[in-house]
């Protein structure tokens, strides 16, 4: 009985040391992963122009980055990323790769699991869908010398690099132009058709939207998770005419791939007679070929067109620079913002980045 | 063993992918981490497909659980360590739902956790609306890194907690009354219900364990990706219920085991760690899913169905044996030479017996035997007559003795040994010996308990013919002709013990008249063996006869210091040959039905007389094979043969030649003095 009871107590001691929290403790990868030749410290002060181009391709060259969207096969926004990215890394001979997560997160996960844990890749470039959930790989890529830059959809763990829109001022800014037509017709209420609730998207267009309104005097009357599906989007959109139809004006879809369906409900709505023409309009954010062509055919009144193909070349630039510079990964943060402007029918077709084509 | 196909087939599946798939020791981390999270809902789904139920909702329980977590640290900050404490009762809840509408209100399980499944992840959907925006702060306790990413004497803590849960979930499922009682309920529950099992409580304590196995993964799940939408756990029944089907868990219920299932998770996530690597499309993996369920679905169906047969096939494995020489019982005028000295016996309760292996007379000249129906007949002293069915052993009543006291002993096949009383009832002296170690085959069971006797200590040697077949399949023993069989002694207080194993067929035992040893026939190897209990031999064996030309059966004490002795069958040549080719005897078995097996000459009658020294003194036959055509049993009493036959629809009754009178009373247990039977005291 004396020896069974201490036994347990001395197995119950082992198994208790031997617990870890695994709470990864500011302990840095020592030194940035990868190639023989590496610019450690970046480009020399002094340097001939053949030698500096030289030093940047050694660097570069055999590079793995690791691009994990959302999605990918056609959805223009992050084609238009990921093409940017190819050309630019395949011209300096790194290896770029897309894995498709398909909108499964816990796909996604598990790539980027995969990748981390088989050492497959040197810098990951992540399209984050939820706050917290890729917390531990951000973590752990960092642990393990990987680089990770995060595009446009933020997370509560900081990767090297954010690179993506100010999506608070612009969902103002488009909330702003909503404000304005909803004075002219005298009403002032709007809806949002968002998305998931812990999407990082939805969190701060909601922000932006929230601020815009009280400052205008708006009210939002109704907010739902489309889960970014167009047929979800387009009933919502029904339903929201259907409740609220004679006082609504504006209904605010933070994407135009989920606008454009909200947009053809709007429209069939008219058409049947069930809401006044023109009195409710869809505002939008980001703006493809399929988004203007919806903006020209009157189903988005208007949008903010974000620049895509820079979030695609920043990217771009913020790899090379991270091996350039040699720190290590998680050493530094930086965030950086692409420029974005209200578009319409009248002046779409003069701004060089809306209407991109993801190719 | 019966899950060794589909398992096979599973894991050259897993190989067949690691060998052709660039996976590296790296992803093991990663196939870890998954299995333990869906592992838990595979034992929850086991527990609840062997209870002959299955459970749908496992994936959305765990969503919801997933997301009541997160709720409950991050909106009301509950204490971290009652979350933990929390999520398996919250999962246990959801599960009672299930075992609520399936054990109570008696709706189909399918339908039912199909309907809950959608139901469920509806609630994930309400608790999404409702919290998901409160839910964007990172988490601050150090319980969600230590569940999520810590480690147990460097194990990750959901592969620790995963091992830790199937070694409970595993013991309990096959060394626990309620696993047990689980088991048959899955397997059949009508009999669980006439044998007194709570049908009800069992089928509803399997819902809430796989509701509460679903919450703790849930709660493994939140600490892991600490995602906050209701998406959480999304198909994963699909997953789950290929990889336990994989592990050859039927779907049919009443078969199955927890540790097999986790290997199937295994398996399942070797192919989808493979489409990760091979960057396929999820869709693939989705497909492939489906592939392989709807394979094993039907590998279940059709394994379920012929499983013993094939079973059977696989276990047979006929031996080689060496065959001394053949005595000619056809020579004329030998000791052996058959004759016709049975044939005229008398015969006893003809008509009324079927089957009568052996019998036993008490003092009042009663006599009792056996009947294939599993009666025990009584017929009435001293002509009898007039016969009535005794006792009722349930089994299959094989060799006769008295005990000390004066009961009736029988070896009944299929039951054990009993002991019949003066009123007729019967009870059970033992049915069990301790399970040999290191074997595969469950061999505590005493399934063909054959024939017995008293020693002087009032110990029962049993011999069981075989501990691997049923006295149904006795044909299997004889074509096989392995060392399946043992010699079990029961002690006076009820204990046993296996005193020879690995003998082939013993059949007939007999106390010797010394009350020193135990005289043992080996029907497949035609010899008697002699097992010394006292004296300087104690402990040894030592053969008595061997190279008999017919395989022997029961073997009882004659009045005159010998012992009497039956075949059940003839060597022949051909026989003979057969013994040397296994291989030939498997083909046979495969190729023909039963009765159409080569196998020795049973219709004969053939009894003798030997002596201690093991010297044949004479044989009697009945030649025409009319009336005894095989005699099983012989037992003397008071001037008498008493022929018995397991075939045979009477029993006979031979005048004994003066010669071979003796005085000793043959129903003695010897070197006893026994007191009047409790049977004759019951007369009075």
């Amino acid at each position: 009985m004396k020896i069974k009871t201490v036994a347990m107590i001395a197995l119950l001691a082992l198994v208790l040391t031997g617990c870890t929290s695994g709470r990864p403790d500011a302990a840095p990868g020592n030194a940035a992963a990868g190639g023989t030749v590496s610019l450690t410290g970046g480009v020399p002060e002094v340097v001939q122009p053949l030698e500096v181009r030289q030093l940047v391709h050694d660097t570069m060259k055999d590079k793995r980055i690791a691009f994990i969207p959302l999605l990918y096969k056609g959805y223009k926004i992050t084609t238009e990323w990921g093409v940017q990215l190819q050309r630019g890394f395949e011209s300096l001979g790194s290896t770029f790769t897309v894995y498709d997560s398909n909108f499964d997160t816990d796909q996604m996960v598990r790539i980027i699991d995969d990748l981390i844990k088989s050492k497959k890749a040197d810098a990951l470039i992540l399209h984050n869908p939820d706050l917290n959930v890729l917390t531990q790989q951000i973590k752990e890529a960092q642990a393990a010398g990987i680089y990770v830059v995060v595009l446009n959809m933020t997370s509560n763990q900081s990767g090297d690099v954010f690179i993506g829109a100010d999506l608070v001022s612009m969902a103002e800014e488009i909330t702003n132009k909503a404000a304005v037509d909803c004075k002219a017709d005298g009403k002032n209420q709007i809806a949002l058709i968002n998305g998931p609730a812990t999407d990082p998207w939805n969190v701060l267009y909601e922000e932006g939207v929230k601020t815009a309104a009280e400052e205008q005097g708006l009210e939002i009357v109704d907010t739902t998770d489309s889960k970014w599906q167009a047929d979800l989007a387009s009933q919502q959109a029904a339903t929201m005419i259907e409740r609220h139809g004679a006082d609504l004006c504006a209904l605010m879809v933070p994407w135009d791939v989920v606008a454009l369906p909200a947009g053809n409900a709007v429209k069939t709505a008219e058409d049947e007679g069930r809401v006044a023409k023109d009195q409710v309009g869809v505002y939008a954010i980001d703006s493809s070929s399929d988004g203007c062509e919806g903006i020209s055919d009157g189903l988005i009144r208007a949008s903010i067109a974000y620049d895509q193909s820079g979030i695609g070349t920043g990217a771009l630039l913020a790899v090379q620079q991270l091996f350039e510079l040699g720190n290590a990964p998680g050493s530094q943060r930086s965030v950086a913002y692409v420029p974005y402007v209200v578009i319409d029918k009248t002046n779409m077709s003069q701004v060089t980045f809306a209407c991109y084509f993801g190719s | 063993m019966e899950a060794a196909v589909p398992l096979s087939l599973a894991m050259i599946l897993s190989v067949a992918i690691v060998v052709m798939v660039p996976l590296g020791i790296n992803d093991g981390g990663s196939i870890l981490e998954e299995v333990a999270t869906k592992g838990l809902l595979a034992i929850g789904l086991t527990v609840v497909l062997v209870a002959g139920g299955i459970d749908l909702s496992i994936g959305s329980i765990l969503g919801v659980t997933a997301l009541s977590t997160l709720i409950l640290d991050r909106v009301y900050g509950v204490p971290m360590l009652l979350v933990v404490v929390l999520a398996p009762v919250i999962g246990a809840a959801f599960g009672a739902i299930n075992g609520f509408l399936i054990a109570k209100i008696k709706t189909r399980p399918f339908i039912t956790t199909l309907v809950t499944l959608i139901a469920f992840r509806g609630v994930a959907k309400w608790l999404e609306e409702t919290y998901s925006s409160r839910l964007v702060v990172p988490s601050t306790s150090d319980i969600w890194y230590f569940l999520g990413q810590g480690t147990i004497v460097g194990i990750p803590t959901p592969t620790a907690l995963f091992i830790i849960i199937l070694v409970i979930a595993h013991l309990s499922l096959t060394r626990s009354r309620w696993g047990w009682h689980l088991t048959s309920v899955g397997s059949d529950r009508r009999s669980a219900r006439r044998n007194g099992i709570n049908v009800e409580r069992s089928v509803f304590s399997a819902y809430i364990l796989s509701g509460a196995l679903a919450g703790f993964a849930g709660l493994l799940a939140s600490a892991r990706f600490g995602r906050a939408d209701s998406g959480v756990g999304l198909g994963f029944e699909i997953i789950v219920l290929t990889a336990v089907v994989l592990g050859g868990v039927s779907l049919s219920g009443g078969r199955g085991s927890v540790i097999r299932a986790a290997v199937g998770m295994f398996v399942v996530t070797i192919i989808q760690q493979a489409t990760i690597v091979l960057r396929m499309d999820n869709g693939y993996f989705a497909t492939l899913l489906a592939i392989v369920l709807l394979f094993f679905a039907v590998l279940d169906l059709k394994w379920g169905t012929y499983r013993e047969r094939f079973a059977a096939k696989l276990s047979l494995d006929p031996g080689m044996t060496a065959v001394g020489p053949l005595i000619d019982v056809t020579v004329l005028d030998t000791l052996w030479t058959v004759n016709g000295r049975l044939t005229d016996a008398p015969p006893i309760g003809l008509g009324l017996i079927e089957g009568a292996e052996d019998c036993a007379i008490d003092d009042g000249g009663h006599l009792y035997c056996g009947d294939r129906r599993g009666w025990i007949w009584r017929f009435e002293g001293p002509d009898h007559a007039e016969g009535k069915v005794f006792a009722r052993t349930g089994g299959l009543p094989l060799g006769h003795a008295w005990d000390l006291n004066g009961n009736l002993l029988v070896a009944v096949g299929g039951m054990g040994v009993q002991r019949i009383l003066a009123d007729g009832t019967t009870e059970l002296v033992a049915n069990q010996v301790k399970r040999s170690r290191f074997s595969l085959h469950d061999d505590s069971a005493i399934r063909f308990a054959d024939d017995l006797d008293v020693a002087p200590d009032g110990s029962i040697y049993v011999s069981e013919f075989s501990s691997r077949t049923s006295a149904a399949e006795y044909m299997l023993e004889f074509v096989e002709c392995r060392p399946n069989g043992r010699l079990i002694r029961i002690n006076p207080d009820g204990s046993t013990e296996v005193v020879i194993k690995n003998y082939v067929s013993p059949n007939g035992v007999c106390t010797s008249h010394d009350g020193q040893s135990i005289l043992v026939a080996s029907t497949g190897l035609f010899r008697v063996d002699r097992l010394w209990i006292s004296g300087p031999k104690k402990g040894q064996l030592e053969p008595v006869l061997e190279d008999l030309p017919g395989y022997p059966d029961n073997m009882n004490r004659a009045s005159d210091g010998n012992y009497w002795m039956s075949f059940v069958a003839m060597r022949t040549p051909v026989s003979d040959l057969l013994m040397k080719y296994p291989a030939m005897r498997r083909r046979m078995t495969k190729e023909l039905p039963v009765d159409e097996w080569f196998v020795p000459q049973l219709n004969v009658s053939c009894v003798l007389k030997f002596t201690d020294s093991g010297q044949v003194l004479k044989v009697l036959w009945d030649e025409t094979l009319e009336n005894y055509p095989m005699v099983t049993s012989i037992n003397e009493h008071e001037g008498s043969l008493y022929l018995s036959g397991v075939q045979n629809n009477r029993l006979g009754r031979l005048e004994l030649d003066p010669e071979d009178r003796g005085s000793i009373d043959t129903r003695r247990v010897p070197m006893t003095q026994q007191a009047r039977t409790s049977f004759s005291e019951a007369e009075k």
